[in-house]
C-alpha cells in the first residue's frame, strides 16, 4: 500500500524549522532571562553595598531636597549643628549586631593658617610692590578690592622708609627687620570634620591614628599645649592667586627727605597714617607716588595643589619665581627666610547653613543668598560666625582651655570613589566637583569666599574627642554603620538592615538605609554661573533596581510566552484546518475515522518530534558543556505545551461553525461572530501587542530614566539591554506573523465573497471600506482591551499621569494603524488574485 | 648593687634621650613628640632688651638670641593682640623691630622664641615693654 500524506513535505519540513525555532528560542530566551534576573541580583550584590549599611541622624536632620528627591549632595556630613550625643553613639557602637559606628561631626569652616609670604628684597634699589589678590570658582574670577601696596625706600631711617597703604599692611611687613618684603597670604576657608580614628578606619581603611598624638609646635599657642593635632587633606586645591607687581623707585635727595619729615606727623610715615589717615594719603599721592619709574615686573602667583592649609611652613618666592613652601629648602642654607603667622587665627569659625535648592518644574536652581564685600563675589548660603574664646590683654587665652587651634599632624587621601558603581555616601570625602555643562571640561570648585553652593570634603580631620569641647554636648552630625554579619545587599541582607533601621528610627534618629546608594549627576542652575552639572548620591538605589528587572522579568516572561503559543497554537489551528477537506475526501472513499485520524496524528508526530528530539538533544550537550540544565527543562516544558496545543488545535476542528440563523442588528457584527475562531488568534496577538506597546516601553522608559540615573542602574541596564531589544523584536515579529496569516487566511476564505462583489460592479474601494469596517471593529476592540489592560498594569507599578494616557493611545493609534496597512495590503493581494481568477473563469 | 641598677637606667635613659633630639630635629615634618622630650632640651632662648620703656609709635630693637650653633627659627611676638609672631630662619640672632601704640601708658609683653633646627626648640622667654603716650 502506498503511504498516504496530506500535509505535504514541504509544510511538515518548513513547520518543524519553526517549531525547532520556537522551542529553541523560547526555551533559551527563558532560561536567558533567568540568567539575567541572576545576573542582576550578583552585579547588585557584588557592587551595591557600599563602605556601610546605615546611616543615622539627628530627628529632622533632612534637608528640604532630600525630602523632596530623596538625594543627598557630595559632602552632606561636612555641614551640621550636631544633635546626637557621644553616650548614643557608645550605644549604638556597642550594639552586637554592629560591625562598626563611625560618626562625624562637622565643626566648622576655619580659616588657613593666616602667614605671610615672602619675597626677597633689593637692598640697593628702593621698591614699589603691589599685590592684587584674587578667588577663583572654576567659571569666575575674582579680585580682591582691598588696596595693597608698600614703596619701600630701604633707608636707615625708618620712620621714612616704608610707606604702606594701610596700617594692616604694614604690620604684616618684615622688610623693617630683613631683606625682604612680605605681604599676607590670601585668606582662604576649610572644613574641618571630627570623626573617631578607630570606627573611621574600619570604614575607611585609612590609618587616623595620628588625631590621637598629642603634638607641640614651638610656633604655636603656648608651644602646642591646648593645640589640637588636625591630618590636612593631601593636595587640597587652595582657590587663590596673587597678582605681585614690583616697580622701581627713584632716589630720595636729602632735599625731599627733609620736606617729608616736615609734612609727617612726628616725621613718621606710620604715625600719620596712624592718626591721619587722609592727610597721609595725600602725602602720599603728592609726594611718594611720584617717586615710581614704571619699570613693572608683574607676576602671577598660584600655589601649588600641596599647599596644606593648617602646616605651619613659612612661604617664600623662590628664584624661579614660584610660590614654594619652607620645607622645599629646609635642607638648604638659611637665606633671607622670614615670615608672619597668627597664633589664634582659629580662635573664630564659621558654621554653615545647607545650600537651598528650589525643585520647580522638574528643575533644581540655587538663588545666591549674599555677596561678599572683598572679592564681590556671589555666596549662597547662610554663614555663622563662631567665636571659640575670647583674648584677655596679653594676647593669651581667657581660659586656656577654651583655646581652639589646630597643629597639622600628617596628611590623609581618602578618596569617595565617585566613579564606583555604588558609592555609599561617605559624606565628608568627596572630590567629585560640579562642572559647567555646556562644557564638562570646565570644573567647579567654592571660591575663597566662604558661602559657595558647593561643599568641599572635610579638608582637616580632628578626633572625636575634641568636638563636645568645640561643639557642647551633642556633637555628632552623623554615624556611619555597617551591620555585622552579611556579606552582599540579598533579601537577608536587606531584611536585616531593615529590622535596625527600624529600632534606631523607633528612638527618634533619622535612619536612612543606603546600601546601594549611587552617585548620580544632576543639573542644577546656580544664580551667577549658568548651569552646572553637579554629583548627588541616592539613597537605597540597589532596591530600585532589584524591583525593577524583577518586574520587567515578570512582564517579558508573560509576553513572551503568551505570543510564541499563541502563534504556535494557531499554525497548528491552520494546518489542521486545512487539510480537513482532504480528510472528507477520505471519508467519503471508505477510510474509517480511526485510520484518518492515526494518519492526522503519525503526521503530526512526524512534524513536531523531530525539532523536539533536536532542540533536547542539543540542550542536554548544552548542559553537559555548561552545566546549564534550565533551557533542558524548559525545552521538555515547551515540547509538552507545543504537543497539548497540537491535540487542543485538533479538537477545534470538531467544532464546526454553524450558519448564523438568527438575523442580528449589523452585518458587520454577524460576519465577525462567524469568522470568529479564524479572528480568535489575530485577537488574541493584537491584545499582547497593544499591551506591548502601549506598557512595556512606557514601563522601560521609566525605569531605565530610574536605573539609569544611578551609576549602577546605569550599569546593569548596559549588562543586559541587548537582549531585551532581541525579545522585543521577537514578541513584534511573531505577532505580526501571526495577524499576517489570519488576514490571509480570513480573506482566502472569504475569496467568494469578494469575487461576488466584484461580479455586483462593486469598486475595488468599496469592498475595501466594507471589509475595513468589519477589520476595525475587531481589532479596535482588541487593541482597545489591550491598552485598558497595560493601563492598569502601569497603575499597578507607576503612577498614572496624563503622559501615561496620551502615550496609551498614541500605541493603540500605532497598532490600529499597521494593522489596517496589513489589511488593505493583504486585501489588495486577495483581490489581484481573486480578479485573475475572475478573468481565467470569464475567459 | 643598687648604685650599678640605678647608674644603668640613668645611662639607658640618657641614650634614650638623645636618639629623641636627633630623630625629633625640626627637618622632620612629623610633629609627633615623645613624653621626655621637652625636659632633655639643651637650646635656650634669649631677649635682649629683657625690659624696656618706649614712647607711642617709637622704634625699638630687640634681639633674639640663642645659646647653640646652627640654623634656628627666631621668632618674636610683640604681645599686641592681632599681631602675627614674626620669625626669620638664620644663624646665633636676629634683630626686631618693634613700635607699640598707647592712648596712655601700658605695658605689653613680648615673647622671644627659638627653634634650632639641630636642638629642637628652647622654652620661649618674655620681656616687658612699658610704653608711654609722647
Amino acid at each position: 500500500m502506498k503511504k498516504i500524506n496530506i500535509f505535504s513535505k514541504k509544510t511538515m519540513f518548513m513547520m518543524s524549522v519553526i517549531l525547532l525555532l520556537i522551542i529553541s528560542t523560547v526555551s533559551y530566551t527563558m532560561s536567558t532571562l533567568a540568567d539575567a534576573h541572576e545576573q542582576v541580583k550578583q552585579d547588585i550584590t557584588d557592587f551595591s553595598r557600599g563602605a556601610y549599611d546605615i546611616l543615622i541622624r539627628p530627628p529632622d536632620a533632612r534637608t528640604e531636597i532630600e525630602k523632596q528627591l530623596n538625594l543627598i549632595e557630595e559632602n552632606y556630613l561636612g555641614i551640621g549643628d550636631g544633635g546626637i550625643t557621644i553616650e548614643e553613639w557608645q550605644v549604638i557602637k556597642n550594639n552586637p549586631q554592629v560591625e562598626f559606628a563611625a560618626p562625624v561631626a562637622s565643626i566648622g569652616l576655619f580659616t588657613a593658617r593666616e602667614r605671610t609670604w615672602m619675597i626677597e628684597k633689593d637692598k640697593q634699589h628702593p621698591k614699589y610692590f603691589e599685590v592684587v589678590n584674587y578667588t577663583s570658582d572654576g567659571v569666575n574670577t575674582y579680585e580682591n578690592k582691598d588696596d595693597i601696596y608698600l614703596y619701600d625706600f630701604g633707608i636707615d631711617n625708618l620712620d621714612l622708609s616704608v610707606f604702606p597703604s594701610s596700617l594692616s599692611v604694614d604690620r604684616d611687613y618684615l622688610g623693617y627687620e630683613a631683606d625682604i618684603a612680605t605681604f599676607v597670604f590670601p585668606t582662604s576657608y576649610h572644613q574641618v570634620v571630627a570623626v573617631d580614628p578607630t570606627e573611621e578606619e574600619k570604614l575607611t581603611g585609612y590609618n587616623l591614628d595620628k588625631l590621637t598624638k598629642k603634638v607641640m609646635d614651638p610656633m604655636a599657642y603656648k608651644g602646642g599645649q591646648y593645640s589640637i593635632p588636625i591630618m590636612g587633606l593631601k593636595d587640597i586645591q587652595v582657590p587663590v592667586s596673587f597678582q605681585l607687581t614690583i616697580d622701581d623707585l627713584g632716589d630720595i635727595s636729602e632735599e625731599e627727605l627733609m620736606t617729608w619729615e616736615d609734612k609727617l606727623i612726628g616725621g613718621s610715615a606710620h604715625r600719620t597714617l596712624y592718626e591721619n589717615p587722609s592727610s597721609y594719603y595725600k602725602f602720599l599721592e603728592q609726594y611718594i607716588s611720584k617717586k615710581r619709574l614704571h619699570q613693572e615686573k608683574v607676576l602671577e602667583l598660584v600655589p601649588d595643589d600641596g599647599l596644606s592649609p593648617f602646616e605651619e611652613n613659612l612661604l617664600y618666592i623662590d628664584e624661579n619665581m614660584k610660590l614654594s613652601s619652607q620645607g622645599d629648602m629646609l635642607s638648604e642654607e638659611p637665606g633671607l627666610l622670614g615670615g608672619g603667622h597668627k597664633i589664634h587665627g582659629q580662635r573664630i569659625g564659621y558654621r554653615l547653613s545647607p545650600v537651598v535648592y528650589d525643585w520647580k518644574d522638574g528643575n533644581l536652581s540655587v538663588k545666591q543668598t549674599g555677596i561678599d564685600e572683598q572679592f564681590q563675589a556671589p555666596t549662597y548660603r547662610n554663614i555663622d560666625m563662631v567665636e571659640f574664646y575670647k583674648l584677655d590683654e596679653y594676647n593669651n587665652a581667657t581660659n586656656d582651655d577654651d583655646f581652639v587651634g589646630f597643629i597639622e599632624n600628617g596628611k590623609f587621601s581618602i578618596k569617595e570613589n565617585a566613579e564606583s558603581l555604588a558609592s555609599a555616601p561617605l559624606g565628608i570625602y568627596g572630590r567629585e566637583m560640579p562642572h559647567l555643562a555646556s562644557n564638562p571640561t570646565v570644573k567647579l570648585h567654592p571660591s575663597a569666599v566662604p558661602g559657595s553652593f558647593i561643599t568641599t570634603p572635610a579638608h582637616g580631620l580632628i578626633s572625636i574627642d575634641y568636638a563636645e569641647k568645640i561643639k557642647g554636648e551633642a556633637p555628632i552630625d552623623a554615624i556611619r554603620i555597617k551591620v555585622a554579619g552579611i556579606t552582599g545587599y540579598d533579601k537577608e541582607a536587606a531584611s536585616l538592615i531593615r529590622k535596625l533601621a527600624k529600632e534606631w528610627e523607633d528612638e527618634g534618629f533619622t535612619v536612612d538605609i543606603v546600601a546601594g546608594a549611587s552617585v548620580q549627576d544632576i543639573t542644577v542652575d546656580v544664580e551667577g554661573v549658568g548651569k552646572i552639572v553637579q554629583p548627588f548620591t541616592t539613597l537605597g538605589a540597589a532596591d530600585t533596581v532589584l524591583s525593577s528587572w524583577n518586574m520587567l522579568q515578570v512582564a517579558i516572561t508573560i509576553l513572551y510566552g503568551l505570543v510564541a503559543l499563541t502563534f504556535i497554537g494557531f499554525t497548528f489551528f491552520n494546518l489542521l484546518a486545512d487539510r480537513q477537506k482532504d480528510e472528507k475526501l477520505l471519508a467519503r472513499l471508505g477510510w474509517s475515522e480511526k485510520l484518518i485520524r492515526q494518519i492526522r496524528y503519525k503526521e503530526g508526530l512526524l512534524m513536531i518530534a523531530p525539532p523536539i528530539i533536536l532542540v533536547t538533544v542539543g540542550f542536554a550537550i548544552f548542559g553537559i558543556w555548561t552545566g546549564q540544565w534550565l533551557p533542558l527543562t524548559l525545552t521538555a516544558v515547551i515540547s509538552s505545551i507545543c504537543i497539548l496545543l497540537f491535540f487542543l488545535a485538533d479538537r477545534l476542528q470538531n467544532k464546526q461553525q454553524k450558519i448564523v440563523k438568527r438575523q442580528r442588528k449589523s452585518m458587520t457584527f454577524q460576519n465577525i461572530w462567524f469568522y470568529r475562531f479564524y479572528l480568535l488568534a489575530s485577537c488574541i496577538q493584537l491584545l499582547l501587542t497593544t499591551i506591548l506597546t502601549c506598557f512595556l516601553p512606557f514601563f522601560l522608559l521609566q525605569h531605565l530614566e530610574t536605573t539609569t540615573k544611578t551609576k549602577l542602574g546605569t550599569y546593569v541596564h548596559g549588562e543586559i539591554e541587548g537582549m531585551f531589544i532581541f525579545i522585543i523584536v521577537l514578541l513584534y515579529m511573531l505577532s505580526l506573523t501571526t495577524v499576517y496569516q489570519s488576514l490571509s487566511r480570513l480573506w482566502k476564505k472569504r475569496a467568494s465573497e469578494i469575487q461576488l462583489f466584484l461580479y455586483l460592479g462593486w469598486e475595488a474601494k468599496a469592498i475595501r471600506t466594507y471589509f475595513l469596517r468589519e477589520i476595525l471593529f475587531w481589532a479596535g476592540v482588541a487593541a482597545i482591551f489591550g491598552w485598558i489592560v497595560s493601563l492598569l498594569f502601569t497603575t499597578m507599578m507607576v503612577p498614572i499621569t496624563a503622559q501615561t494616557i496620551i502615550y496609551g493611545i498614541v500605541g493603540w493609534i500605532l497598532i490600529l494603524v499597521i494593522m489596517l496597512s496589513g489589511s488593505i495590503y493583504s486585501l489588495h493581494r486577495a483581490q489581484v488574485k481573486g480578479g485573475k481568477s475572475i478573468a481565467n473563469s470569464a475567459s | 648593687m643598687k648604685k650599678t641598677l640605678i647608674t644603668s637606667v640613668l645611662t639607658i635613659g640618657l641614650l634614650f634621650g638623645f636618639g629623641g633630639i636627633n630623630t625629633s630635629a625640626s627637618t622632620e615634618l612629623n610633629n609627633d613628640i615623645e613624653s621626655d622630650y621637652v625636659g632633655i632640651q639643651s637650646a635656650r632662648a634669649y631677649l635682649s632688651p629683657s625690659k624696656l620703656s618706649a614712647k607711642h609709635l617709637e622704634w625699638k630693637t630687640i634681639t633674639v638670641s640663642t645659646n647653640v650653633s646652627g640654623v634656628a627659627s627666631f621668632s618674636f611676638h610683640s604681645g599686641i593682640n592681632g599681631e602675627q609672631f614674626r620669625s626669620h630662619r638664620t644663624y646665633g640672632s636676629h634683630k626686631f623691630r618693634q613700635r607699640w601704640t598707647t592712648k596712655s601708658i601700658s605695658d605689653y609683653t613680648y615673647i622671644g622664641r627659638v627653634t634650632s633646627e639641630d636642638y629642637g626648640p628652647a622654652p620661649q622667654v618674655t620681656g616687658l615693654a612699658k610704653i608711654s603716650l609722647y
